[in-house]
This record gives C-alpha cells, sequence and structure tokens, in this order.
C-alpha cells in the first residue's frame, strides 16, 4: 500500500490547510528525482508479484469461518523471520519472501524476497516461490487459522461474530454500520486515511453494487440487515439520507474496498522510455485481465450482480465532495472530478510515435499551475499532464513530524500523493536518487485467484505479454474513453465469457506505408504512419502531435478497434488475422531457447489462460456462484450464510491444499 | 533503384553489398507500387539467396496461429513478404539473383555483448542423397549471416549453432539393428565431414555451443562416438520439437542429463522449404525455367535475443537455391 511512515497524523481539518504545502514540494522531489534519475538505464528485466491473503479463524464449533484480527502478530513474526534470513544465507533460500501490513487487521501481503529476471527459467521461481510464501504465512498461524487468497470475503460486514475477536461495530473512524474500526490497520495511517476520506467527502463514503436477483429475492430488494444507530451525523446516511439504494448490497466503508485482496505485478522497465510504452500499452489490458480473473461475486453476505472488485475498492475510497462529484455547483472546490483516486487511468504518457493525441480523448483535469512547474523544467507535455493530474487530489494523511523535509533527499511528499491515485496501472519513479532500482510500472487490474497455480498462471502470463509486446513492437492504443467503457463491462455477471470489449484490431506495426502487415486486414490508408525503427521510437524525446495540454481534436481512429470477445483476444482470431495475446506470446517463446522443462511448465499456465478466456473452466467468481447456488443451505435469495461461507472457505482451503478435484475450475491441472 | 538499374550496377562491377553493409538506403521503398519487374519474367537464374525482413516486425512471427505444433508458416510468410516487397532491389550478378529485405539488415544497435545469437542450418539435400551435406553450403550460409549481422569473419560469433539434417524427425521408438547400423553408415559418410567443420569453428570461439535437432538417445550416441574418434566436439545441445518436448523418453532425458545436453524447444517443421513451396512462391514472380531450377539448399534461421531483457531483437531466414 505504497509508503507506511511513522508519526502523528494530523485530522483532515488541519491536513487541507497543508496540502499546497504537500503538493508543491511533492513537484519540486519529483523534479530533484527526475533530474537525477531521467537518464537511468538498467541492462535487465526484474519484476515481482504481490499477493494478498486473508487469515480466516475457524470457529469448529459453530461452524464459521471468521476473520482473524492478530495479524500483526503474524507479521512480527514473519518479521523476524525475514530479519534472521538476511542475517544467515542458509536460511536465506528457506525464506526468501518479504511480508507487509496491509489495510485490514486480518490481512497480510507477501512479495518474493528478490524480484524474478527476465530468463525463461526464472519464471518456474514464480509457482514455487509463492507456495513457500503460502507455507511461510502457515507456520505462523494457530492451528484453526488458514492463509486464503479470496478477492472479497463473503460476509465482511455482516452482522453476528464474524471477526476474531468480536468487535461492535461503529467506531468513531470509519463510523460504519457495518465494520467496526477495529478491522482496520492499527497503524495510525489507515485510520487516519479512512478519516480523513469520510471527513473530506463530508459523508461516509457509500458503495452500492447491483444485488443478483434469484427466483426468491425480494423485488425490489430493500436490505432489512442495515442497522440504525443514532450517534453520528452520518448514521443518517444509509437510509434517511438515500445512500443505500434498492436493488443493491450497500457498503459504507473503505474496508469494504481496501480490505479486498488482489493480485498485482510490477516490472522494472530499462529506462523512462521503456517504462512510459509498457503502462501504455497494457493499459488496455486492464479490463480484459480484470474480467478474466473475475473472483469477486460476494458482498457482506450477498450475491451480487458483478463479478469483480474494482468498482467496489473505487467507492471505496472516494474521497471526492459533492460539488467535485457534480452533484453541487462549484463553491468551494476548484475542479469537477469524473472519477475516484482509485480508477482506471486517465492518459497515455508515451512519447512513441504510436501514441497519437486522438487516443487521449477524455478531458484530463490536471493543475495547471503543476503543469506550467513542470514544463518550465522541461518535463514533456505527456508526463506532466500525468503528474499534475494525480497532484488533483489532496493528501490523506500527513504525520506532524514528516511536513518539512529536505526535498533534496525525500519523496515523502510525491509519494503521498503518487500512492494515494490508485489506478489501473502505475508508473513509478525510482525510489530515491541513489537507489539501484529504476523506473518502474506495475499492472493492478488482476483479481487474486484461489491456488498459488492460478496466481503464478496469471502473473507468468503478464510479464510474458510485456515481453512480447516490445519483442514485437505492438500497438493496442484505442481511445482511453473505450478502455474506460470496457472498465464498466469487465465487471458484469460473466462479462468474461458474455460480453464483448473494444480491442484493437491491427496490433502490428506498419512496417511499409498504406500496406498491411503479412495476411491481415488494414485500416483506412489515411491512417496508418511508417513506424520508426524501434531504436529512434522509444528514445525519442518529443511528442510531435501535441501542443499545450488541450485536447487535440485529431482523426477519426473508430475503424481501428471492434467489439472482440476475451476468447478473440487472449485465444485469437484466426478468420481476421488476429493472433491473440497467447498467439503473441507462444510465437514469442517459440523463438527463444527455452528448455524443455521450462516449455512444458510455462505450457500450463498457458493452458489454463486459454480455457478460462474460452469458457473450458470458470473464473473462481462463477465457480463461487455455482457453489452457492447448489449449497443445501441456499434459499434462492442471494443471501450467502454463515454455513454456506464456512463450508466455501473449507472448500477453497482443500482445493489449494489439493485435498479435492474441481475440475470445472482448474481442468486436470495439479495445484 | 529499378532491376534495371541493378543490372547495370553489376555490369559496372559494383557488388550488393558493401563493406558489409546493404547499400540500397533512399531506393524508394516508400510509396512504390507494387509491379513486377518486367525483366525478371525473361531471366534465367540458377542460384537464388534470399534474405527475409527483421520476421519480428513485419508481423510475420506475431501473426502465426501457433500453438505446439510444428510448423513452417513463419518462413514460408516470410519468403513470401520478401518476395513482395524487395524483388525490384534485388541484385543480380550474372546468373546469380540475390534478394533482400533492406528494411532490417544491418549491424546490431548496441554492444555485441548483449545480444545472444542463435543459428539453425537447415540442410535441404533431396531424399535419399548420397552426398555428404555441404561443409560449402555451411560457408556460405555463415557468410550470409555476416551480410545479415553486417559483422565480418573476423568478429562473428554464433552464441548458439543447430545442425538441422535433413528428414530427421525425433522418434522415441528404440532403433533395431540394422537402423543403428544404417545411421552409424550415415553419420560416418554424410554428416562428419561438417560436423568436424563445426567442431573446428566451435574450437576456435566462432561458435559457442554446438548442438543437432531431433535426435534419440541412440543416434546421440552414436553422433557422439564419430566424434570423439575424430577428435571433434560432441554435441552440446538437442532439439526436440514442442509436440513431443513434453513426453520424452526418460532415457533421453537422462542421458541428456548425465552428458550435460542442453534439452532444448522448437516449432520448426521436420521439411522446412520442400521443393514445390519455394517453386509455387517463386512462381508469380521469376520465369517458369528459374522455378524449375531454384531447388533449395539450406536455410538459415537466425535469432538475436537480449536475454537479460527477455526480448527479441532480430528473427530473419537466409534462403539459398540453385541448381549447382
Amino acid at each position: 500500500m505504497g509508503l507506511l511512515s511513522l508519526g502523528t497524523p494530523m485530522h483532515w481539518d488541519e491536513a487541507k490547510k497543508y496540502a499546497d504545502h504537500v503538493r508543491t514540494h511533492g513537484i519540486i522531489q519529483f523534479l530533484n528525482l527526475w533530474e537525477a534519475t531521467k537518464d537511468s538505464q538498467k541492462d535487465c528485466l526484474l519484476w515481482g508479484d504481490e499477493i494478498e491473503y486473508m487469515v480466516v479463524s475457524y470457529d469448529e464449533e459453530n461452524k464459521k469461518a471468521k476473520l482473524s484480527l492478530r495479524v500483526w502478530e503474524i507479521l512480527q513474526e514473519l518479521a523476524k523471520e525475514e530479519e534472521e534470513a538476511a542475517k544467515d544465507p542458509a536460511k536465506k533460500l528457506l525464506v526468501n519472501s518479504s511480508w507487509h501490513p496491509e489495510y485490514g487487521r486480518y490481512m497480510l501481503e507477501g512479495t518474493p524476497g528478490e524480484p524474478y529476471m527476465g530468463l525463461p527459467r526464472d519464471l518456474l521461481e514464480v509457482e514455487r516461490n509463492m507456495k513457500l510464501r503460502r507455507e511461510l504465512a502457515y507456520k505462523f498461524m494457530k492451528p484453526n487459522e488458514v492463509p486464503i487468497t479470496l478477492t472479497s470475503y463473503p460476509r465482511l460486514g455482516c452482522a453476528g461474530e464474524g471477526l476474531e475477536p468480536h468487535h461492535d461495530p461503529h467506531g468513531p473512524a470509519a463510523r460504519s454500520l457495518f465494520v467496526p474500526d477495529d478491522i482496520i490497520n492499527a497503524h495510525a495511517r489507515f485510520p487516519t486515511l479512512t478519516a480523513n476520506i469520510r471527513r473530506r467527502r463530508g459523508a461516509k463514503v457509500a458503495i452500492n453494487m447491483p444485488i443478483f436477483h434469484d427466483k426468491n429475492t425480494p423485488k425490489p430488494f430493500i436490505d432489512p440487515t442495515i442497522p440504525t444507530y443514532n450517534d453520528y451525523p452520518e448514521d443518517k446516511n444509509a437510509i434517511e439520507e438515500g445512500a443505500a439504494l434498492p436493488d443493491h448490497i450497500y457498503m459504507d466503508a473503505m474496508a469494504f474496498g481496501m480490505g479486498c485482496c488482489c493480485l498485482q505485478i510490477t516490472f522494472q522497465a530499462v529506462n523512462v522510455e521503456e517504462a512510459r510504452k509498457i503502462y501504455d500499452q497494457m493499459a488496455p489490458l486492464g479490463p480484459i485481465m480484470l474480467a478474466l480473473t473475475a473472483a469477486a461475486p460476494i458482498y457482506r453476505g450477498y450475491l451480487s450482480d458483478v463479478d469483480c472488485r474494482w468498482n467496489v475498492i473505487a467507492q471505496s475510497v472516494d474521497d471526492r465532495t459533492e460539488e467535485e462529484r457534480g452533484l453541487k455547483p462549484l463553491k468551494n472546490n476548484k475542479y469537477r472530478i469524473p472519477k475516484s483516486r482509485y480508477d482506471s487511468i486517465d492518459s497515455y504518457i508515451s512519447n512513441d510515435p504510436s501514441n497519437k493525441p486522438e487516443y487521449n480523448d477524455i478531458p484530463l483535469v490536471f493543475d495547471e499551475d503543476i503543469y506550467k512547474k513542470l514544463s518550465d523544467n522541461g518535463i514533456d507535455n505527456l508526463l506532466a499532464r500525468h503528474i499534475s493530474h494525480l497532484f488533483i487530489r489532496d493528501p490523506l494523511v500527513i504525520f506532524h513530524e514528516l511536513l518539512n523535509v529536505d526535498d533534496n533527499e525525500s519523496t515523502d511528499h510525491f509519494e503521498n500523493l503518487q500512492s494515494t491515485n490508485w489506478q489501473t496501472m502505475r508508473f513509478k519513479p525510482p525510489p530515491s536518487k541513489t537507489s539501484p532500482i529504476g523506473w518502474r510500472v506495475e499492472f493492478r487490474s488482476m483479481e487474486i485467484q484461489l491456488t498459488d497455480f492460478e496466481n503464478a498462471a496469471f502473473a507468468i502470463f503478464i510479464v510474458l505479454v510485456t515481453r512480447a509486446v516490445l519483442s514485437f513492437n505492438t500497438n493496442f492504443y484505442i481511445p482511453i474513453s473505450k478502455v474506460d467503457e470496457n472498465m464498466k463491462v469487465a465487471h458484469h455477471r460473466n462479462a468474461v465469457l458474455d460480453e464483448k470489449f473494444y480491442f484493437r484490431k491491427q496490433i502490428f506495426p506498419q512496417s511499409r506505408p498504406g500496406t498491411p502487415a503479412a495476411g491481415t486486414p488494414f485500416g483506412s490508408p489515411k491512417l496508418s504512419h511508417a513506424t520508426l525503427p524501434r531504436s529512434t521510437a522509444t528514445h525519442s524525446n518529443t511528442h510531435s502531435n501535441t501542443s499545450g495540454a488541450s485536447l487535440a481534436p485529431g482523426l477519426d481512429r473508430s475503424d481501428e478497434y471492434e467489439l472482440m470477445t476475451i476468447n478473440e483476444i487472449i485465444n485469437g482470431a484466426p478468420s481476421k488475422g488476429f493472433p491473440g495475446l497467447l498467439g503473441l506470446v507462444n510465437n514469442y517463446l517459440n523463438t527463444l531457447n527455452i528448455d524443455i522443462e521450462t516449455r512444458c511448465e510455462i505450457s500450463k499456465y498457458l493452458e489454463l489462460i486459454k480455457k478460462r478466456a474460452n469458457g473450458t473452466l470458470m473464473t473462481a467468481a462463477s465457480w463461487m456462484r455455482q457453489f452457492v447456488q447448489n449449497h443445501p443451505d441456499y434459499k434462492q435469495d442471494s443471501v450467502v450464510s454463515d454455513k454456506i461461507n464456512y463450508d466455501l472457505v473449507k472448500m477453497v482451503e482443500k482445493i489449494n491444499k489439493g485435498e479435492v478435484q474441481v475440475p470445472e475450475l482448474l481442468g486436470t491441472f495439479s495445484v | 533503384m529499378t532491376a534495371v538499374q541493378a543490372t547495370d550496377d553489376i555490369h559496372n562491377g559494383q557488388h550488393y553489398f558493401t563493406n558489409g553493409k546493404a547499400n540500397y538506403h533512399g531506393n524508394g521503398t516508400q510509396n512504390r507500387d507494387r509491379v513486377l519487374p518486367a525483366a525478371f519474367s525473361k531471366d534465367v537464374f540458377s542460384h537464388l539467396t534470399l534474405f527475409t525482413g527483421n520476421t519480428m516486425v513485419t508481423g510475420t512471427t506475431g501473426l502465426l496461429n501457433t500453438s505446439l505444433k510444428k510448423s513452417n508458416q513463419e518462413l514460408v510468410s516470410a519468403i513470401d513478404h520478401a518476395l513482395s516487397w524487395s524483388l525490384e532491389s534485388a541484385q543480380i550478378h550474372g546468373r546469380a539473383i540475390t534478394i533482400a529485405d533492406s528494411s532490417t539488415l544491418g549491424p546490431l544497435e548496441e554492444d555485441r555483448s548483449k545480444y545472444e545469437i542463435t543459428v539453425k542450418l537447415f540442410f535441404l539435400s533431396p531424399h535419399g542423397s548420397s552426398e555428404p551435406l555441404s561443409v560449402d553450403h555451411l560457408h556460405n550460409a555463415i557468410q550470409h549471416l555476416e551480410t545479415a549481422l553486417a559483422a565480418t569473419s573476423t568478429n562473428i560469433k554464433i552464441d548458439h549453432f543447430i545442425l538441422a539434417i535433413p528428414n530427421q524427425t525425433f522418434d522415441e521408438n528404440e532403433l533395431d539393428s540394422s537402423e543403428i547400423e544404417h545411421f552409424t553408415e550415415d553419420v560416418q559418410s554424410l554428416y562428419l565431414p561438417i560436423w568436424k567443420r563445426l567442431s573446428e569453428l566451435r574450437q576456435t570461439g566462432k561458435i559457442g555451443r554446438l548442438g543437432v535437432s531431433e535426435f534419440s538417445k541412440q543416434q546421440l550416441e552414436i553422433l557422439k562416438a564419430a566424434a570423439v574418434q575424430v577428435e571433434a566436439v560432441v554435441p552440446e545441445i538437442n532439439q526436440v520439437n514442442l509436440e513431443d518436448c513434453c513426453v520424452l523418453p526418460k532415457g533421453l532425458i537422462e542421458y541428456a542429463k548425465a552428458e550435460g545436453i542442453e534439452l532444448l524447444t522448437h516449432g520448426d517443421s521436420s521439411d522446412i522449404l520442400p521443393k514445390s513451396t519455394l517453386a509455387s512462391l517463386l512462381q508469380p514472380h521469376l520465369a517458369a525455367t528459374s522455378v524449375s531450377l531454384l531447388e533449395p539448399n539450406f536455410v538459415l534461421k537466425y535469432s538475436v535475443l537480449i536475454s537479460s531483457r527477455g526480448l527479441i531483437s532480430r528473427k530473419g531466414y537466409i534462403v539459398d537455391a540453385g541448381s549447382e
């Protein structure tokens, strides 16, 4: 979750006075960092994954699966292991992981101890390391505790005994009707973040996910389980003020979103231009991979009509005021802001000539003073737009002790805003001027899968796609408004099979003007542009066609893309001459010198991706829906009871241990 | 540059490649019409050298509909692409024609140490030929590679070299005694001369690791025995096709491990360029006499990787055909 500084955090009333201070110094820090690292050149690929776990505590007597709130103790044990491993080379291999707290007090985040390298053989390390991490986590669990990789916890926020130990809801930070503040990581940063989002917004966050209407679900569905309180002004939000929508599952706290788990992949690029290229090329894949990894169909004890977590998190940290959301005329606020801080990216940032101005087709809100400051200091248009867009947000957590820092050394204020812009992609500068780490890109849309085998498969697939992208010099650009439309569609129930997504038709550079690459249909000649050889393309430092920060009117590019199924996007459409992402990856792999063992292992992972995309195998979301709907306790009323939840979690645990076969989810793959 | 001019150049004694670098910059590849040069319909050629473009950036490789199967689709598309786009700039020297995709030949962009070069040389001698694999073809092939990479014979370094002998397909069944005898004879008479030459290149460092393709355990043993006898190097790599690579006999895997032979995967068709395939590719472009004269001698496939970044920088083929 980014930076975890220690100190005394400010209440929003005080923090807002320092917002400009943090932004001003954040930009100075970025410029200092830029000056020192803009020419940084690395010569190898390094990458890593992040796995987030929920720790479940079984109450076997009452057949309940509760969230365990003692993760802090587990993390302390894991930290000790890490320390010992750092001193003892023999232990290093046994630990080889790094552990971090997350938003939820029941959550763990584990990353590999050292980044993976770019060789095919290193890919075999991924699943092994994920398994090692899970074993290590197990080691510090009580006998009735288990680390599971569920994206959203089905009964988070339900009345009754869902937490271990029990706490009543309705604490002062979140003021939630459903969850206590004790569910939030105790580090001062997290309750403050929670409270300051509420304070800035002027109300509690309001998350509404459509209910899945089953045979016996009342219509309209008015949730009878929403409790009433009379302690805080926000207690009126839900019912009296109408925040809880009919036919929706209503949630009112950051924990419902930031308490979700996901699978994130970070790559180190060789230089800043390559990082910007990967950022842009991977951005259109965000919604595709979200739908393909869908694993979050249940919220607060109800089956929903969405399969993914993304919008839940977006709404759970939406700190925009009514003015910013366009519900009231602007008076106290500076901008109308179309999206939450947690959302899909708003602009492409690469200077590659294939990035046409028309692709940045959504109006970008950005801070003009900051844009000017960046421009005046030599930052090109696209990057200046990106940074000054991130900086329209207010810093939410400011520590007294860190208010005044040396802008030459610290990046705290920059990171304060950078790390609370949670978008589908993240463009990350080196951590400091002197760090050996280079420019990085994070791919953030994927949902966590139930098993390490699946998580390894998706992690490996994504890293292979980046390699194919760079090797083939692909072009996945579509107007960014279409990526946003895809993002919405990706949430729909069973979107992976039932929906279509905008995708670019011609994904190879056209090496000769007005001509197709071999065997493909091609766009209208007026749109084709010769592509510069890679060496010049990636080192180009100017973006020829954009001036200032306004939207260029430009060409109509609607014949460059079309609606495709995920099966077509992943597995290809031979009749259209479209190879699919897996086609690209296989063609890439066929050119490498790969030993047979590595290739056979990689083939299994790719086979999983193929079968998820063509519907042979279910997504975790579909499988969980099926599990609930087939459960003897299920009454066709959308309700996921304690008992169903318990059995589901037990089942997920057994799948992980290989004790039960679920061919509809995993085929014959062994986990 | 038209074909006629190209011919004139040859008459003036100008060689196609000068200083090891393709010399056809500014030859009007932009916006030209795809009119087939009429001059070629009359010319008779008895030798053809064809350099495909970088199949990574022409879309040729990316567009393949690959799964785990052997295919020569990539080569066929690459030849077709080169014939469609580079015929006008062909260089003619007597009855020899050289066709080269201008866009992607030339020196590597960065320092040589960053790259890993892999070469696979497919010999295409007619079936049942009793001629040994030609050492001359090997020399020509390496010279062509030097041209493609703008390297010289003194600085060329091939990190992996795979020799693909004609009609060799992986067979998991044990050879019987007559098959053993037959293969041993073939190694002695057909393959040993070229293997000795490759071995010299390996020993002088021009080749990093030397290997074969589609060999079974027994075949590897036979080649090893023959090589040891003439003090040549033993195979260090054996490529196995994707269809068989996940179900290899244990014996081969164990043998390879014990002998330090890397078992690598490939997706190449066992008959990568049949005469009929080349003929049908050439037929729209060259005179019928030429087409019938041009029998494929060898195909050299090369790839240039930047391993530390997991990137493929270049991939291409060089086709050599003739009637000699």
